[in-house]
């Protein structure tokens, strides 16, 4: 596995061009884990790496779709590659941020408008820099580190143009058991305060999902950056938020759960989630606009 | 009532399931205690939940009809197992019967008779609680002591030439006390009150609000020692049991709905609880519940916030549940004021660091009764319970403050380490 891993760094380094010495050889510990997720790619993996066909962006694009990128080379053409087919009038919005390993390059060589920042955003903060910069009429965000094809991300789009607002990933982790993990009870429990207990799982903390300009105009791209807040506003404003299709991003991102024992995003989602509540009861009162059923509580009040 | 209603906010499609999935292998008392026998127990019941659960991503691949059938089939094997063989360590029904004559003799001769019920038991419960003091070992779990008070009872009965009430007595000299709220139970809440007269209490408090029929005669009726409070107007299930917590001055408080009959044997768990140190005593649901995806929101809501208040062991157990009890301690660091709204006092409780664990398993689910404000999917107890937790978090926010704001700043270092790893 090693030697394979190997012989494609020095094909990638090769192609991408202006690639320092330096830096391929602090990715190759990660080459090799990264090696494995590609295996899965059926013999594919070959033509993302050789061809960096330029496809420009489209100038009055409909659809713009924001890749926020770290140190992803291992995937970053491929996923480009899907992006740009999803539409016909497409941009494609690469939000470079703390890479060092050249997945910029090889983005802006198929075509992707890149953003650079020298420090490190996270995906979320990523997402609102890219949102900013967007001229299309539906944003569709997805990772740089997770090839989706094409065909399972256009369902996003067309839920949009269809009129939705938010059209999120169907995709509410396994549930089929007692305890779940800790994030996808969150998101249940999100859902169900924000009295949309229909949207189950979904969450804009998940890719891919689209939102609409009307959205984006509504809650603000600064709100992006906390995702749970996001969803939990776009609901309160009255957006039409929906489940799309489902992508198994579990799945799709499996090398990253080998590595942690315990993800260390899983206190920031939490307290995002708790965030956003903190948000609804400030906006609906306390109680968040629910039924007090008969309750009366100046009862109790008045003998203390 | 709205309290039970409260867990049954489900759909009606999914609360016949629950049904159907309980009504086949229905819970023992003795199998409910041996459940909160120890630490070994529980956890081995948890390491075999967790082995299950990675079985179960097969079923994923089942057709709807394969899964319901299987699904029937673990949630059967997840309840808790029947426990017949509950017994006492030899010779202590001999002893207890031997103690039963002894003191009822004494008793006679101090002048108790049962004719004065209350005082009658006290003073039995009382006697009970010494000889079982005198035990080596004690007691080390519920199961045992229905059955050494059933012992007991005999040899007292035998000096009163059988002309006793069959009590259940809990061997402490705690100050005990039930409170009940009720509104339009009547037929029902006379054989509610059978049951919990016979736990030799201290104080009852029967709060009647809003009710239109004869609930308060028949209180007053079955119950004679209770003191109860009225309201010709409706003041909401919670608020009535915050009423109640706030009348008594036991150490103990047990609060019950008024149109289930839960036997005492059962509800004696959740004061010996408290009597043994529990601060807050949960009616455990969770062997009641189907897997994750099949539960309603209120579950969602109740184990995302004991997950939050770093409690994810107990599930879905909430305050919100009937019966549950409450020690002193409890009632006066959480207050009267948040007992309204059980999942505030529920956060509360876990934030003043009080000891809150499950007692025992009372199915309040599948004995609900169906009324228009708790079924469907979108009903007004739903709605409110979801209000109750929205208070719950906001009550969370208020308590830690900014300190939840923390890990917003470590976004960018997370990130980092993220990518790295």
């Amino acid at each position: 596995m090693s030697t394979r891993a190997g012989k494609r760094i020095g094909r990638t380094g090769h192609s991408a061009g202006r690639l320092k010495r330096q830096s391929m050889r602090s990715v190759t510990s990660r080459r090799l884990g990264s090696s494995r997720v590609m295996k899965h790619r059926q013999g594919r993996r070959d033509r993302g790496f050789t061809r960096l066909t330029y496809m420009p962006p489209h100038p009055e694009p409909l659809v713009s779709v924001i890749i926020p990128v770290m140190n992803e080379r291992a995937t970053i053409a491929r996923v480009v590659k899907e992006a740009r087919k999803v539409h016909p009038a497409v941009e494609v919005i690469v939000v470079a941020n703390g890479t060092n390993d050249g997945s910029d390059y090889i983005a802006e060589r198929l075509g992707a408008i890149v953003l650079r920042h020298q420090e490190a955003l996270g995906h979320d903060v990523g997402r609102t820099s890219g949102a900013l910069a967007a001229k299309g009429q539906v944003l569709l965000f997805i990772d740089g580190d997770m090839i989706i094809s094409a065909a399972r991300l256009r369902p996003f789009i067309h839920d949009i143009i269809q009129g939705a607002d938010v059209a999120l990933n169907d995709y509410s982790g396994p549930v089929h058991k007692r305890q779940v993990h800790r994030v996808v009870l969150a998101k249940h429990a999100l859902n169900a305060l924000c009295s949309r207990p229909d949207l189950r799982g979904a969450s804009m903390t998940a890719v891919p999902h689209a939102i609409s300009r009307k959205a984006l105009d509504s809650i603000g791209a600064d709100a992006l950056s906390i995702p749970p807040l996001a969803q939990a506003t776009a609901i309160h404003k009255g957006l039409t938020v929906v489940r799309s299709s489902s992508v198994d991003v579990g799945r799709l991102n499996p090398i990253r759960a080998r590595h942690f024992r315990k993800d260390p995003l899983e206190p920031l989602i939490d307290n995002d989630h708790l965030q956003s509540i903190r948000w609804l009861t400030e906006q609906a009162g306390s109680r968040g606009g629910y039924t007090d059923l008969g309750r009366n509580r100046q009862i109790v009040r008045e003998q203390t | 009532m709205m309290h039970e209603d409260q867990e049954r906010v489900g759909s009606e499609e999914q609360i016949a399931q629950i049904k159907r999935l309980s009504s086949s292998s229905p819970t023992s008392r003795a199998a409910r205690a041996r459940r909160r026998e120890g630490t070994r127990l529980s956890k081995s019941s948890r390491w075999m939940r967790s082995s299950r659960a990675g079985r179960r991503s097969k079923r994923s691949r089942m057709t709807g009809k394969q899964r319901r059938g299987k699904a029937r089939r673990v949630r059967s094997r997840n309840r808790i197992p029947m426990n017949r063989g509950a017994v006492l360590p030899t010779g202590y029904g001999q002893l207890a019967t031997a103690a039963g004559e002894r003191d009822g003799q004494r008793l006679a001769q101090e002048g108790y008779h049962p004719n004065e019920l209350q005082r009658f038991s006290l003073q039995a419960r009382q006697a009970f609680a010494h000889f079982a003091h005198t035990l080596s070992p004690g007691l080390s779990s519920y199961p045992m002591i229905p059955l050494l008070s059933d012992a007991y009872m005999q040899g007292l009965a035998s000096a009163f030439h059988g002309q006793l009430p069959t009590l259940m007595l809990l061997p402490t000299t705690m100050k005990l006390s039930v409170v009940m709220c009720a509104m339009n139970e009547e037929g029902r809440i006379g054989s509610v009150l059978q049951e919990v007269n016979r736990l030799a209490l201290d104080e009852i408090y029967i709060v009647v609000n809003g009710s239109t029929d004869r609930t308060l005669e028949e209180a007053r009726i079955s119950s004679p020692q209770a003191t109860i409070v009225h309201y010709p107007e409706r003041v909401g299930h919670d608020v009535g049991r915050s009423i109640g917590a706030k009348l008594t001055r036991s150490e103990a408080v047990l609060f019950v709905d008024s149109d289930i009959a839960v036997p005492a044997e059962q509800l004696g768990a959740f004061l010996w609880s408290i009597a043994q140190g529990v601060d807050v005593a949960l009616n455990d649901i969770t062997p009641l519940l189907p897997p994750f995806d099949r539960q309603d929101s209120i579950s969602y809501c109740k184990q995302w916030l004991n997950a939050c208040l770093g409690r994810p062991d107990l599930e879905s157990n909430s305050l919100t549940a009937v019966p549950h009890a409450l020690s002193r301690q409890a009632i006066d660091r959480v207050g009267i004021e948040a007992l309204s709204v059980p999942p505030r006092a529920q956060a509360l409780a876990l934030l003043h660091g009080l000891r809150t664990e499950t007692a025992a398993t009372i199915d309040v689910i599948t004995h609900n009764q169906v009324k228009t404000t708790n079924s469907g999917a979108n009903n007004q107890v739903a709605q409110l319970i979801l209000g109750d937790h929205l208070e719950a978090f906001h009550t969370i926010w208020s308590w830690k403050g900014n300190a939840l704001n923390e890990p917003q700043h470590s976004r960018q270092h997370i990130a980092v380490r993220r990518n790295r790893e």
